[in-house]
Order: C-alpha cells, then structure tokens, then sequence
C-alpha cells in the first residue's frame, strides 16, 4: 500500500513533471497535449449534468422532482491506470403509469469502486474501466387498479433497503479545461442482483431506468463529471 | 445445419409457455345457470355503476358478473317475475407484482385450507336462496402452455328448480 505521503508527494510530482517533459515532451505531440494528463495524480469531482434533464424536460423525463448528487475521487495507481471511487445520491418520483402503478418515489444511494485504463496510448484522453457496485434503494408508490361497478381500488406499498451489488464498464473522455479543471464524459453500462424485493423498481440508484426488471436490473447512460485536480 | 436450427426452433417453441397477467380490472365471474326460470335482470349490492349489468342477455343462462375490488364479498340479486334470489360470493382479494405484469390482482378461496383447484358447493340458506351453487376458485394469474390450461377465475354453477 502507498502511503499518502508518498503518493502525493511533492518530490513525486516534480519527477513525473519533470519525465513528462522530457520523455513525453520531446514527442511529435504538442507539449500542451502529452504533458497535461500526467502532471496531477488526483482529482476529485462532480456529476454535473445528471439534475439537468429532469429540470429541463419537467414531466417529459421519466425521473421527475429529481434530486442526484454523485462525488467522485480519482488517483493515479501507475502510469496510464488510475483507481476511482464514488458516492451517490439519489431521489426522485416516477408519475408514469406502468403496470398499474400510479407513483413512485424512490430515494437510495449508491457506491462504485474500480480502475480504468487509458485506451489511447497513455495519452491520457480515453479510458476504459470498470467498477464493484454497491447500490440500496428504497421505493414508496401507489397502486391502482380501476373498478367500473364497485368503484376503484387504491393502495399503498413500501419496499425498504433493497440491497444490490453489481459491477459497471465504462468509457470515458477526458476534456482537459485548464491545469486545474477536468471535464470527464462517461458512457457505462451498469449490472446490479438485486438481493430483495418484490415490486420493480423502474429506477435504480447508480444504475438507472429499468422498467420491467426485477433481479437482475441492466441499464446504461452517459454523463458529465467535473474533476478539480490536486497538486 | 438448418435440421438443426428447425429442431432448437421447434423444441423452443414447444417447451415454451405463456403468462396470463390476469385482469386489468375487476375480475370477472363465469356464471353458469342450470334451471328453468330466466332473470328479468341481475344486479349487485353496492354496485356504483350498473353499465355491465344492463347488457347481460337474461334469456341466456350464462354470465360474466364482477367482482368487487373493495371488500371481500359481492352479493348479487337475481330478478325473475315471481322472486329475487342472492349469492353470495365471498373470496380472498390478492394484490401482487408479479414478474413479467406489475401489479396484479388475483382472487383465491375465502378460507385458506381450499385450493384454487377445489370445488366448494353452497346450498340454500347460507350464501344463497337457490337450492345449490357450486363455486371453484381458479386463479386468474399465471402461466400456460395450453389454450385449454389458461387461467380461468372464479367459475360459478347455479342449480336452481
């Protein structure tokens, strides 16, 4: 295990600086291009476009009164990998009707631990990786189901806590902003086992929308992280 | 190659079975009147609206009636020109998400030691004024290879003098 002093030691960075401009710097890339990637180790982020849809699109997108808060840290391990983790947040209400269900709310949050890979030639502008997923949701709604004669029945039903774990492949862009500020665009497919629960849960947390999926619940998407690097 | 293909094909879709998700509403009793008499006109108790009763033919001696989704019983009113007959049909109200429908609703036996399978016969004086009624609690969600094995529901025969 590297210690944090190490790993984010001053003398370290000055070699790496120093090796990226002398190794990296010499090539037929411009300097700009080959030296960035490699001159921080770390980054911490946010998700910025997740809370964007559902304010844009109102009750045109499947996940409204939608609240999503995702943190990201990232480190290099060695040259061309790095370790990533994040925390999530996530509640929101579905008003679609599906399968006679007239709402349904949903908060839960979500871990994602992995590594990546830089694809495009240690560069350090594509990246692929993958991730454990540990994700918990809880879901509350209403079912209806019409009653010409009698009249309509309605009810309530609430699934506490319903624990997944899984595992994410993603692709990702690096958009280098300034020294300091990384623009990260993420496409990923993520797999979650739900281990309880009986009613589907049409959005799960760090998964997604998944309409008509019980156990096993497969969704993709894509967003937008912005990183601040650290020294 | 093909031979092969058409054989995995065939034996898919012979082994293949199909999922009846019940009704997207109230569900519906099968109603099968064995006697003389015809029925001016049949009603429930507690019916709010009575649109599915007015287009039952009554020179017919069979019926689908409804059953209600807001309480355990429905007691419906047989009207013939000399007298009004009841049943009384009690049951068991199931709200479920089954996989592959959402949220479903099922109908079992009043009593939890009958199975859906089971035939339980009423006579006169209990649940009814006709001499003898037989009722058999299918459920009306699952699945089915047959069109003979579909889920039937909740199939009622009335003996009447």
């Amino acid at each position: 295990m590297y210690s944090s002093k190490r790993f984010f030691g001053i003398a370290r960075l000055l070699v790496l600086s120093l090796a990226a401009h002398f190794c990296l710097g010499q090539g037929t890339l411009p300097d700009t291009l080959s030296a960035k990637p490699f001159r921080r180790d770390a980054s911490i982020g946010l998700d910025v476009f997740k809370n964007i849809p559902p304010l844009l699109l109102g009750k045109r997108y499947y996940l409204q009164e939608a609240f999503i808060v995702e943190a990201i840290t990232r480190h290099r391990t060695h040259r061309g990998h790095y370790a990533q983790f994040l925390v999530g947040y996530t509640q929101g209400a579905i008003l679609e009707r599906l399968n006679h269900i007239a709402r349904q709310e949903l908060h839960g949050w979500y871990l994602k631990g992995g590594t990546e890979w830089d694809i495009t030639g240690q560069r350090g502008y594509g990246y692929f990786g993958v991730a454990g997923v540990v994700a918990s949701v809880t879901n509350r709604g209403t079912y209806h189901f019409p009653g010409r004669t009698f009249g309509d029945y309605v009810a309530d039903y609430d699934e506490r806590n319903n624990l997944g774990f899984g595992a994410e492949l993603s692709l990702t862009r690096n958009f280098y902003l300034s020294d300091r500020w990384l623009l990260r665009w993420v496409f990923r497919g993520t797999l979650v086992f739900r281990m309880a629960g009986d009613v589907q849960p049409y959005y799960y947390p760090g998964v997604g929308y998944a309409p008509n999926q019980y156990n096993s619940i497969l969704s993709g998407g894509s967003t937008l992280q912005l990183h601040y690097r650290l020294r | 190659m093909y031979k092969v293909i058409l054989l995995f094909a065939g034996l898919s879709l012979a082994l293949s079975s199909c999922k009846e998700c019940g009704p997207q509403a109230e569900p519906m009793v099968s109603v099968q009147h064995i006697g003389r008499r015809t029925f001016q006109s049949i009603t429930a108790l507690g019916a709010v609206n009575d649109s599915v009763f007015r287009r039952i033919d009554s020179d017919h001696y069979s019926y689908q009636l409804p059953l209600s989704l807001l309480a355990d019983s429905t007691t419906y009113l047989f009207v013939s020109e000399t007298r009004v007959d009841t049943l009384t049909i009690r049951y068991r109200r199931l709200f479920y998400d089954e996989k592959g429908c959402g949220f479903v609703v099922d109908v079992a036996p009043p009593e939890e030691r009958y199975s859906n399978s089971d035939f339980q016969t009423i006579f006169k004086g209990k649940y009814t004024t006709f001499e003898e009624v037989w009722i058999k609690y299918g459920s009306y969600v699952g699945e089915y290879r047959n069109y003979a094995d579909r889920p039937q529901g909740v199939v009622v025969t009335i003996y009447d003098k």
